[in-house]
């Protein structure tokens, strides 16, 4: 889908902005830029829709050269949202979420079908439809900013930090939207932040970048435990890991009851039960809160399908 | 997009309006911003439309007096106006002064013909020329009756004018040579401010016409041009040669005003529109009726 | 007392009078009016580029604006004569300063965030202008058109001094013969005008301010 090869970047600064780098998103990948403030990742977000242009190397978008690219045309092909989100306060909702096929000269009932179908798809009621931006709270503009990046369907989604500017509690859910929206959807989405747990929990595909520079590409799993960089270790750090254990599922991490042959005996007394669907935290910390070292684990339909065991998990290859 | 359109629909509009001049017979008559002006070119433009099937358009009050009208004249955006011979022959031919009234009108009509193919037609018959005035009980107590008697005075006393007076050579600069005055202090007004101005004791000569009709309204005293520094200046109409070649009707009918008004006359009907607050064109009108014109 | 009596009884007797005096009064105004509005705020779009167009040309109306009227409708007349023309272009010259410094300053204090992402999702340079930038300029535009409209409604009374129509003949002629009612039923029309054009124009800032924010 997109294509970096060996592109560096300076704007008038003494310093350079994106230094010789390369890097593939693949299509369906979420892939998430994150590093420290300077490190470069919005730069490079914005060098994919031609919003900023390296100075040398090579892009190519959809197997096109960036420099063979209509500008207009390369914009209208990718969506984008950004953190103060930018909704058009003298246009309804309807009216923002379709700007993109407005621009394109859609017809009007295509408009208002795309708009009713999206606002749905981002979680809200179309009585919001006809209301203006600032009616509504800032985790709703950044849903309808969302909306408004998909009105054209595009395949490839750029997201500027766009939960940077909503509160805690409305960026988990958001968050937890995203990716819905991501599931069912299956665009390729690069997503630049600044929040290491919001990396892990978001991204297939994790790019850390310091000054410029790529310092490691990898799977949630290869980043948080199979770190090369040292950079990227330390970055990652402990909140990585946490952010892992809140996101990673116990159904990855099922294995046999101790003691038993064919893996599935039957329950001993006071077993505790936690389900497939948990992240690996809740495991813990049950198992640490009462002492032991294996749970029972049950599917969401109630069946058992196995043991949750401290001793396994540093057995188990992420 | 909407209030756009209309606004450019207003602005369509708004230039035929403006632009849908009637064709047809029309002349364009100045006037300066003096009562006495507004009542002549009243009077002329009554004429006009009572005895031809001429439209009168009237440019009444052009701020500047001569000084705007004349280039006015030239372009031919205005016909005809009143004017006087002394401010034609001094002011705008920027001659050498010339005492003899007859040889003043004489001159200013050959040479307005020969330099900018205007006519000068009959005189009206009233010589409103320049005089100063005083609070007349100012006057008596200093003993001041004629110009000398107040050029031995002037330094302790303020004038007060209008820039056209300031600027003529027949004007202030040539009073000062001729008579050697020497004000505290000179003032600049407008014209149709002078009175009140002199009427407050913000000043205390006001240079003034022989016709003013507020002469008797605010007491004042005029005081005797001893050595005869002003010349006459006696009102006619001025007229574009093109304008009579256009339609020679024009000078049988504004002939018939030829003699026709007194000093007293003029005086009193400047009475009526400055001091009565009457419409000039009421004045005038009355005026012709009662000599049997209109 | 006396005096109010007699304006009103002027007003009355010669309301034929003042009531052409006063469309030539909004005719005038309103041609105007109308170039000021299509030159300036196009000026002001066109400024709106680039930062040292736009200083110079601010600068420049800026100067223009603090010539005293008087002596630029005098400094016209010399070389357009009297009349109407010479009135309109005076005008122009004054209007066109609020005009343009207010399209200027609406356009580009638009926010950042929002021009952004109109860019990025691929807006032509026009649609930009048209459909996000302008809109969103307007409250100010008009404010600055409101301004412009009162005074200009204003000055054209000084108009009648170098010949043009309108209710400044009527004030004109008070001043000039001693008048005071017949100035003062002048002047008071032309407040009353610019009072209900400004009104007028309030009622439209209004319902547009309501939608922006």
């Amino acid at each position: 889908m997109i294509e970096f090869r060996d592109v560096s970047q300076q704007y008038e600064a003494k310093k350079p902005i994106i230094r010789h780098l390369s890097l593939t998103v693949s299509q369906g990948e979420f892939v998430v830029l994150i590093g420290p403030s300077g490190c470069g990742k919005t730069t490079l977000l914005k060098m994919m829709n031609g919003l900023i242009q390296p100075d040398s190397g090579e892009i190519r978008i959809k197997g096109k050269e960036l420099k063979a690219w209509d500008p207009i045309t390369l914009k209208r092909n990718i969506g984008y949202v950004i953190q103060q989100v930018g909704l058009f306060p003298h246009l309804t909702i309807e009216k923002n979420i379709a700007y993109a096929l407005d621009i394109q000269k859609a017809s009007k009932t295509l408009k208002k079908e795309r708009a009713r179908e999206l606002i749905q798809l981002v979680g809200l009621d179309e009585d919001y439809l006809p209301k203006y931006p600032n009616e509504l709270s800032g985790g709703q503009k950044q849903r309808i900013g969302i909306a408004r990046a998909l009105a054209a369907d595009p395949e490839i989604i750029l997201m500027d930090e766009p939960l940077g500017a909503v509160d805690q509690i409305n960026r988990a859910v958001l968050q937890d939207e995203i990716i819905r929206i991501y599931q069912t959807l299956n665009k390729t989405i690069v997503f630049v932040t600044h929040d290491i747990e919001e990396a892990i929990k978001l991204g297939t595909k994790i790019v850390v970048m310091n000054q410029g520079e790529i310092m490691e590409v990898g799977s949630r799993d290869a980043i948080v435990f199979h770190n090369k960089s040292h950079f990227a270790d330390d970055f990652i750090g402990n909140k990585g890991f946490l952010s892992y254990l809140n996101i990673v599922k116990i159904e990855q991490v099922v294995c046999p009851f101790n003691g038993s042959t064919n893996g599935n005996t039957a329950e001993k007394e006071n077993t505790l039960w936690v389900t497939t669907a948990d992240p690996l935290i809740v495991g813990i910390r049950i198992c640490l809160e009462n002492g032991v070292n294996q749970i029972g684990v049950r599917d969401t339909a109630g069946r058992v399908v196995g043991a949750f065991d401290l001793s396994c998990l540093s057995r188990l290859k992420f | 997009m909407k209030k756009w359109m209309g606004l450019a629909l207003i602005v369509v509009l708004v230039f035929l309006a403006a632009g849908c001049q009637t064709e047809g017979k029309k002349v364009v008559i100045a006037s300066k911003p003096m009562a006495e002006s507004y009542i002549i070119a009243e009077m002329m433009g009554q004429l006009i439309e009572a005895n031809s099937d001429i439209k009168v358009e009237y440019k009444m009050g052009i701020g500047g007096g001569t000084s705007n009208i004349q280039p006015a004249m030239e372009t031919g955006e205005i016909d005809m106006y009143p004017e006087y011979t002394g401010t034609g022959w001094l002011f705008v031919l920027k001659n050498e002064l010339v005492t003899d009234p007859e040889a003043l009108y004489e001159g200013v009509k050959t040479q307005y013909q020969e330099k900018y193919n205007f006519v000068w037609l009959d005189r009206y018959g009233f010589n409103d020329t320049y005089a100063l005035a005083m609070d007349k009980t100012k006057a008596d107590n200093l003993g001041i009756n004629t110009f000398s008697d107040l050029a031995a005075q002037s330094g302790g006393l303020v004038l007060g004018s209008e820039y056209d007076f300031y600027e003529r050579e027949d004007g202030y600069p040539g009073l000062v040579t001729a008579y050697g005055f020497n004000f505290k202090e000179t003032k600049e007004l407008d014209i149709g401010l002078k009175y009140k101005a002199i009427g407050e004791g913000q000043v205390d000569v006001i240079n003034n016409f022989s016709t003013d009709g507020l002469l008797a309204e605010y007491d004042l005293k005029v005081l005797k041009d001893d050595k005869g520094f002003f010349p006459a200046y006696e009102a006619a109409t001025v007229i574009r040669q093109e304008t009579l070649d256009k339609y020679p009707e024009l000078e049988a009918i504004l002939n018939q005003l030829a003699g026709q008004i007194s000093d007293e006359e003029m005086q009193q009907m400047n009475y009526f529109v400055e001091k009565e607050n009457r419409d000039a064109g009421d004045v005038a009108a009355e005026f012709l009726k009662a000599k049997g014109l209109l | 007392m006396e005096f109010i009596k007699n304006l009103g009884e002027l007003l009355q007797t010669r309301s034929e009078f003042f009531i052409e005096l006063l469309l030539q009064h909004i005719v005038l105004s309103l041609i105007a009016i109308a170039i000021i509005t299509v030159v300036g705020v196009t000026t002001g779009i066109l400024i709106s580029k680039s930062k040292k167009a736009a200083s110079v040309v601010i600068g420049l109306t800026n100067v223009l604006y603090t010539i005293p009227s008087i002596a630029m409708f005098g400094f016209f007349v010399s070389i357009t004569g009297i009349g109407n023309t010479t009135a309109i272009i005076a005008l122009v010259i004054y209007g066109l300063l609020p005009v343009i410094r207010n399209t200027y300053v609406g356009l580009i204090e638009v926010d950042d965030q929002i021009l952004e992402a109109a860019v990025g999702m691929g807006s032509t340079p026009w649609q930009l202008l048209s459909k996000i930038q302008f809109p969103l300029a307007l409250p100010v535009i008009i404010a600055g058109i409101r301004n412009m409209v009162v005074m200009t409604i204003a000055l054209a009374g000084i108009a009648s001094f170098i010949g043009a129509g309108g209710l400044g003949v009527a004030i004109w002629r008070g001043i000039t013969t001693n008048f005071d009612e017949m100035t003062v039923a002048g002047s008071l029309l032309v407040a009353l005008l610019a009072f209900v054009a400004d009104g007028l124009l309030g009622i439209v800032e209004k319902r547009l301010l309501r939608r922006t924010k």
